[in-house]
């Protein structure tokens, strides 16, 4: 406690200077870690784009006008259409199915998460990561009409793995919840999983995922059913899929079947996406890099030379306590403890954000979108802040010790 | 009681050894009120800073109630300080923009005594040199002879058996440094010793016993 006291007294010596230096400490810390984290987010989604599919995979764009789609008095057209274009494809040898990605806003909790419904297909395509349960245990069929799904985020950490939840979609301002959902597995972070909801003339492998804080469903007519029952506009059907082209077909009818691809959608090719997306994370690292690896540069010296500055503002104040009985060894800790509180600060409240960052997610209280925290986040704080705080410390700690008590005191004299 | 023997105390001039303390030996018995004096640079200050184990000697003993002081480690010496000696100095070496009882307090900051405690003597000390209305105030916003006032409760508040005063009254004038005097007498009086180092042969007089330094060897001493 007295040493707190005395360190607080280190520090006050230039109040506005060690608020000035913690705040942009602390900010620069942050603005890094989030470059960082989405960098590696981009990175991640194309490692996870390339894992798990094959070259004779395609991304499909339907064109449609989307002032039709308003005015369309069906429940999901672009559902429909996508249904009736498929079932032409199905006459195609080399036809495979189309993975497509529909999606609904529910209530859980008081708040609102969003959810995915998948087709099997591509459940077995995406074989993500989970931290609980297994992906067996997701069934298209509901047990008495108890559904069952896979939590991503965090908005489910306090769930226990098997029990029963009630989610309900919103009708009309209120939220019902008489959808009853067995949660049966946990995605592990990043909470990213296949999300279509972007296409364009270029198209990267980030821009087929996104991040979900809710539930991943089966695709069943009866969970159709249940949620149109509640609002019957719930459901939002991506333009966008991926499908596969049969590798055992022909050549002539691999070719016949793109050509109808081409005809009815707008398609990229497996190639064509790793290409870009190749481009694209190198363009990141070289574009958004630099800039928060300079900014920390500058702050990491500025902490130095502020320390250097602590440290000299301090020399006389210390020769008073020598005097008064305080070792050179309390000294060296008081000093090296002041000096630590100013980059500590900022670390820690990094290391805190990066820690809770799925927790504010899943409240909705901070959505930074394409994001990836994790334990990796964590150790990257940590590394330079012991780098940078650990040089100043050093450094402090010399300028300190050069000037021993007994010369200070003359000079006090 | 204070025991010096054959202190020599050297300082690289150049590449030669300037002796600021010459073969000094020297005995303070407990109690007693000393002054050091000399003309500047005579060797004074260096001697007082070896007497309250801020400095060591090159060579020579000092024995401290039958402590060797100079075999300690520094965190036993630095405990000494704490415990067994005041200081004082002619610039008052407080922590200006800090209160006056935290200035009065800093000692304890360095040993185990309770936060409660640390108020109690504190106000003790300050009533001792007449200051108990003023601590409160930041120790910059008190005069020359206050602040020594305060230097001064600081110096006895872990009740020293020594205080060590390095030209105390340097910055006052003449009737403030009086009263600075008898403070000091009174505290002789209650059996604490007090040695002062000072080139002023008023303030000298003050004192039973005086010493005379030049370079670095003693001249003169009263008591023998
Ligand atoms: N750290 C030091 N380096 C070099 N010379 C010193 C140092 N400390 C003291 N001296 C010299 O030693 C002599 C005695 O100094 P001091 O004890 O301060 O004298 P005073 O009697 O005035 O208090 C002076 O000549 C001073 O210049
Ligand atoms: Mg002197």
């Amino acid at each position: 406690m007295k040493s707190i006291k005395l360190i607080i007294g280190f520090l006050a010596k230039s109040k506005s200077a060690a608020v000035i230096l913690v705040f942009s400490y602390t900010l620069v810390l942050l603005i890094a870690n989030i470059t960082f984290a989405s960098v590696r987010y981009i990175t991640y989604t194309r490692d996870v784009f390339v894992e798990y599919n094959s070259p004779n995979t395609f991304y499909c764009a339907l064109d449609y006008d989307p002032g039709e789609i308003m005015e369309s008095d069906k429940a999901d057209p672009i559902d429909e259409k996508l249904t009736y274009i498929e079932n032409n494809a199905g006459k195609y040898s080399a036809y495979q199915p189309f993975l497509k990605e529909q999606n609904f806003v529910a209530v859980y909790d008081g708040t609102q998460i969003s959810c995915e419904i998948y087709d099997k297909e591509m459940v077995q395509r995406y074989p993500l990561a989970l931290s609980e349960g297994s992906w067996e245990e997701l069934k298209i069929e509901s047990d008495d009409s108890v559904f069952t799904a896979v939590s991503s985020g965090a908005q489910f950490d306090g769930v226990k793995l098997g029990s029963v939840v009630s989610v309900g979609v919103n009708k009309g301002g209120k939220a019902l919840s008489d959808i009853k959902v067995k949660i049966v597995g946990k995605l592990a972070a990043p909470y990213s999983v296949p999300h279509f909801s972007v296409s364009g003339s270029i198209v990267t492998a980030d821009y087929m995922f996104g991040n979900l804080d809710g539930l991943i469903f089966l695709k069943s007519d009866e969970l159709i059913n249940k949620i149109n029952a509640q609002s019957s506009y719930a459901i939002t059907t991506s333009g966008n899929f991926i499908t596969t082209i049969l590798p055992d077909a022909t050549e002539k009818e691999q070719e016949e079947y793109i050509t109808f691809l081409k005809n009815n959608f707008s398609v990229k090719s497996y190639d064509e996406i790793k290409l870009k997306s190749d481009e694209k994370v190198d363009r990141e690292v070289r574009q958004r890099i630099p800039i928060p690896v300079f900014l920390l540069t500058i702050v990491s010296f500025a902490l130095l030379s502020m320390s250097v500055l602590f440290v000299n503002k301090n020399i006389r104040d210390h020769a008073v306590y020598y005097m008064c009985g305080c070792s050179r060894k309390r000294s060296c800790a008081i000093v090296s403890g002041g000096v630590m509180f100013l980059g500590a600060v900022g670390g820690i409240i990094n290391i805190l954000f990066v820690s809770f960052y799925s927790k504010l997610s899943a409240q909705g209280i901070l959505n930074l979108n394409n994001v990836l925290f994790d334990s990796v986040s964590i150790l990257y704080t940590g590394l330079i802040l012991l780098i940078t705080v650990g040089t100043s410390v050093a450094l402090g700690l010399i300028v300190f010790r050069k000037n021993t008590p007994i010369e200070i005191y003359r000079r006090v004299e | 009681m204070i025991k010096v023997e054959n202190l020599i105390k050297t300082y690289k001039l150049g590449k030669d050894l300037f002796y600021a303390l010459d073969d000094v030996s020297l005995t303070v018995d407990d109690g007693e009120l000393v002054a050091i004096c000399g003309t500047s640079g005579a060797g004074k200050s260096t001697l007082l800073n070896i007497l309250g184990c801020l400095d060591k000697a090159d060579s020579g003993k000092y024995y401290l109630d039958d402590v060797d002081v100079f075999s300690l480690k520094d965190s036993k010496t630095a405990k000494l300080r704490n415990k067994k000696i005041g200081f004082v100095l002619q610039d008052f070496s407080l922590i200006n923009q800090k209160k006056v009882d935290f200035n009065v307090m800093l000692p304890m900051y360095f040993d185990n005594t309770p936060g409660k405690q640390m108020k109690i003597k504190a106000d003790k000390a300050l009533k001792a040199v007449g200051l108990e209305d003023q601590k409160n105030k930041k120790a910059n916003q008190l005069s020359g002879g206050q602040r020594q006032r305060v230097a001064i409760a600081r110096a006895i508040v872990n009740d020293p058996s020594v205080v060590l005063a390095d030209e105390p009254t340097g910055a006052l004038d003449s009737k403030t440094s009086q009263s600075i005097m008898e403070l000091f007498k009174e505290l002789n009086k209650k059996g604490i010793t007090v040695i002062i180092v000072t080139h002023d042969k008023e303030i000298a007089s003050y004192c039973n016993r005086q010493i005379e330094i030049k370079d670095g060897k003693i001249i003169f001493d009263s008591k023998k």
